[in-house]
């Protein structure tokens, strides 16, 4: 009993679903596109038998034909004679016909019935009075006036009897009243205001018994779209914007059958009933639409009365229809609605390429691409070719559709996509343009087609198209190439890329094209690189500028340049002079040594003053220093260093150290402590070896006429004929300094050095002696030395042990 | 003799010549003034609005019988329609009008509500319509602060329209906004709409 019950709810929902379209689906009201033109126009929506099996569906309706209705059937008209009339026949009939004759969707007439009077579905509170039949399409019935009557006119016939009476109706003319009366002539009003509205000042319906000549000579008084159109044949067209008060608000009237139904029915609220009643019968409004079953993945596009099926979403967004506006519907309303006959020459399906059905059309039979909502005339063949279309993938549609579509214009091989990137297509390619210069040079009328990312995707790409150097970074990626004349160079790290000046000094765009796809897989030529040869010359490039590389300094791994390469590289000025052999760096205060390659690193400022830097120095980006391999240092000649793991002290000399074996020559030759530098015995050791024995002597020779004797508390001179004097020779004393220069002492002072004075003494011993007649004669005491000299602190040199032994020695001055 | 018959020979040539001539151009005449192109001697036909009002309607087609009552005077006003009962756009009770006032004025008051003085970027000529009751007398009227401009008050014709073809600058229409209003007159009794829109007049 339960279960019963639930099921008898079940239905009345079910019928009051059926039955009241309101309810089934309340549609969403566009006031400004109540209705496509395509879909209004489409005469041919139903047949006379599928609408009187529309109408059997309601049990209560006034007009079915199994409620036994019948009316007169419309037969012609002139504008001397009126509308006239055949024999009766069923509500199907008439509204076919008089849908057929004016060109408007027999839908609309069936749900124009049902809003005026609810015929269709019947179940009035007054059951189905001949007033309603009498105004059945609200045509010339005006509200709130006094009604009128009417006799001796066939209104209607039911069960056999012809109705011929109206005690009370409002419509206001005898020759309105009745169902057939009133169907035509809706029929023609509602026509006649889509096509006026539009501006179709000669749209007339002239054939057969049909003689509308009367419309072309006629003014229209309605609403208008947007344009520049006539209300009478003999006005100058004036500018409509479409916009129109409706119930005391703006409307802009998109489409012709908007402004009709509104000239129909100036109000709101009718036309949303108008809106729900079609929607919940017949489908959507607007169109195209795109439809498919909740057990069916397959989804439909509606045109011109036929489902096509749609082979990708993309193309359904091409063909303007959104995904979220794909309605969802019974399979039994998939199953109603026709595929195109095999014989029609109707595709079964849509693609983005889509002509008539005939080459003998209003646009000549041409193939159009569709994109992003608009169709595109493809101009020829060799366009047609250039895009690499294929000719299966045309799709064949009615005219009437083809030609709703909205035009944009013929098909250009400059195309843009959604992104803005620009390509311009021939050979089978897009190809990209990134910069305005070489667009405009290119395509000076600017004219271009919007294509879709599913068309511009689907378009194989070349590379980009470029008057002049433009840098290209891969979309998703870090990398960035150079790109000229057609070809991509890579470029392989960022000091690269500085040294180039692409920023600084050469502006060279960088484009990257919205996806991967939208050029052609980069194959660099080659790599640019900081060294670069030009025509035999090498050239360090330094962003702002390059720099002649001097042969000697043997630099390898430079990269020859190409003309391409050549011609960018001119473009960067030469530097005055060639490259100084130390650098450094504008970001950093490390100076370098260049040599043999590499640069080394001065390390201290010391060595920078010993070496004389600062008058061979170029300050470089960093990017161009980098360029240089680096390893080791430079230490200027008399540098004093030490290694970390031992005490022993070094002069730098040369590319080699020698060592100070005692204090006495250390001090004895001007040096400081303080001065030593410490480096790792690795690093000292590779840059400045160390053999044994190239050490610093306490005597140096000065190769020509005298000898130093350095000690820490003066230097003497010895002139060589003085030598034997203290025991000394001159041969031994050059063969042991061979492997250094006085420069390696750069703190002795040779210029403050005394004439060796007359009294030695050994770093042994106490005794002094005064060196006279070829001996060695000892004092005895200091003060016998002071007497001799007659000075109190006299100057005495000190000579080693083994050369003052080596003189004889004589008898104590006493 | 041959002198005189070569006179009356010319002088007979001239007048054949003339009489072609005057003949040729009365001919022209009649082409143009059956056309339409000339109104010489007969009024031009102006087009009539096409509606509910005129179509089929101007002459008794075969169908149409002669009504039994028209505006019968019961005071019944029952409306029609059980529906939405707006009907098509038709206000008028045909012919059972005597004494009623005019249906309220509806339509494009104005073809565009944004015009340019200077016709740039749109046009300074405009179009009007005022829908009524065939017979009555229409005007559109255009107010801003203490000034009002009115376009010629016409009657309307057979459809119960009215329409104005004209410029910004006909009636003095200067930069601003202007309330717009239509009016329409029958039998001493007015009906009003005020639009809902005003024209913004741009320089």
């Amino acid at each position: 009993m339960k279960r019963l019950l639930s099921f008898s709810l079940g239905m009345v929902i079910i019928g009051l679903c059926i039955f009241n379209p309101s309810i089934a689906n309340a549609a969403t009201f566009n006031p400004n596109r109540i209705m496509d033109d395509s879909v209004f126009d489409n005469a041919y929506s139903m047949s006379a038998v599928q609408i009187d099996n529309f109408l059997n569906q309601f049990p209560n309706s006034c007009i079915s034909p199994n409620s036994t209705f019948r009316a007169q059937v419309p037969h012609g008209y002139t504008p001397s004679g009126g509308f006239t009339y055949s024999g009766n026949d069923t509500a199907g009939v008439v509204i076919a016909t008089a849908a057929q004759v004016y060109g408007i969707n027999p839908q609309v007439l069936i749900t124009t019935l049902q809003k005026e009077q609810s015929l269709v579905t019947g179940g009035r509170s007054d059951g189905c009075p001949v007033k309603a039949y009498t105004a059945a399409a609200g045509y010339g019935c005006p509200d709130n006036v006094q009604p009128f009557s009417y006799t001796g006119l066939n209104l209607y016939t039911k069960n056999g009897v012809t109705v011929t009476s109206v005690p009370t109706t409002c419509v206001n003319s005898a020759v309105k009243a009745g169902f057939s009366q009133q169907v035509i002539r809706a029929a023609w009003l509602l026509k006649f205001s889509e096509e006026r509205s539009k501006g179709n000042i000669n749209w007339a319906i002239i054939k057969g018994n049909w003689n509308n000549s009367d419309d072309p000579q006629s003014c229209y008084s309605g609403y208008m779209t947007e344009g520049t159109f006539q209300r009478c044949p003999s006005d100058s067209p004036v500018y409509y914007s479409g916009v129109t008060s409706i119930d005391g608000s703006a409307v802009h009237m998109d489409t012709g059958a908007t402004a009709s139904l509104y000239r129909y029915t100036p109000h709101f609220h009718g036309n949303q009933l108008f809106n729900n009643t079609f929607t919940g019968w017949f489908g959507n409004t607007i169109m195209p639409y795109a439809f498919k079953s909740a057990n069916d993945p397959t989804i439909y596009l509606y045109i011109s009365g036929y489902k096509l099926v749609v082979s990708a979403m993309a193309v359904l967004q091409d063909y303007g229809v959104s995904p979220e506006s794909i309605q969802t519907v019974s399979q039994t309303t998939v199953d109603s609605i026709p595929s195109p006959a095999g014989n029609s020459g109707i595709s079964s399906h849509i693609s983005s390429l889509i002509k008539t059905t005939s080459d003998n059309d209003a646009d000549g039979g041409s193939i159009y691409l569709v994109s992003a909502g608009k169709k595109y005339q493809i101009q020829n063949m060799n366009q047609f070719n250039d895009f690499a279309f294929d000719e299966a993938d045309i799709v064949y549609l009615p005219a009437g559709y083809v030609t709703s579509l909205p035009g944009g214009g013929q098909l250009s091989n400059f195309v843009r996509t959604p992104t803005n990137n620009v390509f311009q297509v021939s050979g089978g390619q897009k190809r990209i343009i990134f910069d305005y210069g070489t667009y405009k040079s290119l395509n000076p009328s600017d004219n271009s087609t919007f294509l879709s990312y599913f068309l511009a995707d689907s378009l194989a790409s070349g590379n980009p198209i470029a008057n002049s150097e433009i840098l290209v970074k891969p979309t998703g990626t870090q990398q960035v190439f150079l790109y000229t004349n057609g070809t991509y160079y890579g470029i392989p790290t960022n000091d690269t890329y500085r040294c180039w000046g692409f920023e600084p000094k050469l502006n060279t765009p960088v484009f990257s094209p919205a996806a991967s796809s939208y050029i052609a897989a980069i194959s660099p030529t080659s790599n640019l690189n900081c060294l670069t040869t030009v025509s035999g010359t090498t050239y360090l490039l330094n962003s702002v500028n390059k720099l002649t590389i001097p042969g000697s300094y043997n630099i390898s791994g430079a990269t020859t340049a190409d003309s391409s390469l050549s011609s960018l590289a001119a473009k960067i000025p030469t530097h005055g002079s060639a490259l100084n052999t130390y650098v450094k760096s504008s970001t950093n205060s490390a100076v370098y040594y260049i040599e043999n390659g590499i640069r080394k690193l001065v390390p201290t400022y010391n060595n920078f003053v010993l070496l004389n830097a600062a008058s061979h120095l170029d300050v470089l980006d960093p990017a161009a220093i980098n360029t240089i391999p680096i390893s080791g240092i430079k230490l200027a000649t008399g540098t004093l260093v030490k290694t970390s793991n031992s005490p022993a002290v070094y002069a730098i000399n040369g590319n080699s150290r020698v060592q100070y074996t005692t204090s006495a020559n250390f001090l004895g030759y001007g040096n400081d402590w303080p001065a030593i530098e410490t480096y790792a015995a690795n690093v000292l050791d590779a840059a400045y070896p160390y053999t044994n024995g190239d050490d610093v002597q306490g005597y140096y020779y000065d190769g020509t006429s005298k000898t130093y004797a350095a000690n820490e508390r003066a230097c003497y001179t010895i002139a060589n004929s003085e030598l034997s004097k203290y025991g000394l020779n001159q041969a031994s004393i050059a063969s042991g300094q061979q492997n250094y220069t006085l420069s390696a002492f750069p703190k002795f002072n040779t210029g403050a050095c005394k004439t060796a004075p007359a009294y030695a003494k050994s770093p042994d011993s106490a005794v002094v002696y005064w060196l006279t007649g070829g001996q060695k004669r000892p004092f005895s005491g200091w003060s016998k030395l002071v007497d001799h000299a007659g000075n109190a602190n006299p100057d005495i040199i000190t000579i080693d042990t083994t050369s003052l032994n080596s003189v004889p020695t004589g008898s104590t001055v006493q | 003799m041959r002198l005189k018959d070569n006179k009356k020979s010319i002088t007979k040539k001239r007048v054949i010549i003339l009489v072609s001539v005057v003949a040729g151009l009365l001919l022209i005449l009649i082409v143009l003034e059956k056309t339409g192109v000339t109104n010489f001697v007969h009024t031009s036909k102006k087009a009539v609005t096409a509606n509910e009002y005129t179509k089929g309607e101007a002459s008794t087609p075969p169908d149409s019988k002669t009504p039994q009552n028209t505006g019968n005077g019961s005071g019944s006003t029952t409306p029609g329609a059980q529906g939405d009962g707006s009907g098509s756009q038709d206000k008028n009770t045909n012919g059972s009008t005597s004494g009623s006032a005019p249906i309220t004025p509806f339509g494009d008051f104005v073809s565009d509500y944004e015009p340019n003085l200077g016709g740039r970027p749109h046009p300074n000529t405009l179009n009007s319509v005022c829908n009524t009751t065939p017979g009555a007398q229409c005007t559109i009227t255009f107010t801003m602060g203490n000034t009002t401009k009115s376009l010629p008050t016409t009657t309307a014709d057979a459809g119960g329209s009215v329409y104005w073809t004209w410029k910004l600058q006909d009636i003095g229409l200067s930069t601003g906004t202007w309330k717009i209003q239509a009016t329409a007159t029958l039998n001493n009794k007015t009906a009003t709409a005020d639009s809902p829109l005003s024209l913004e007049v741009k320089p």
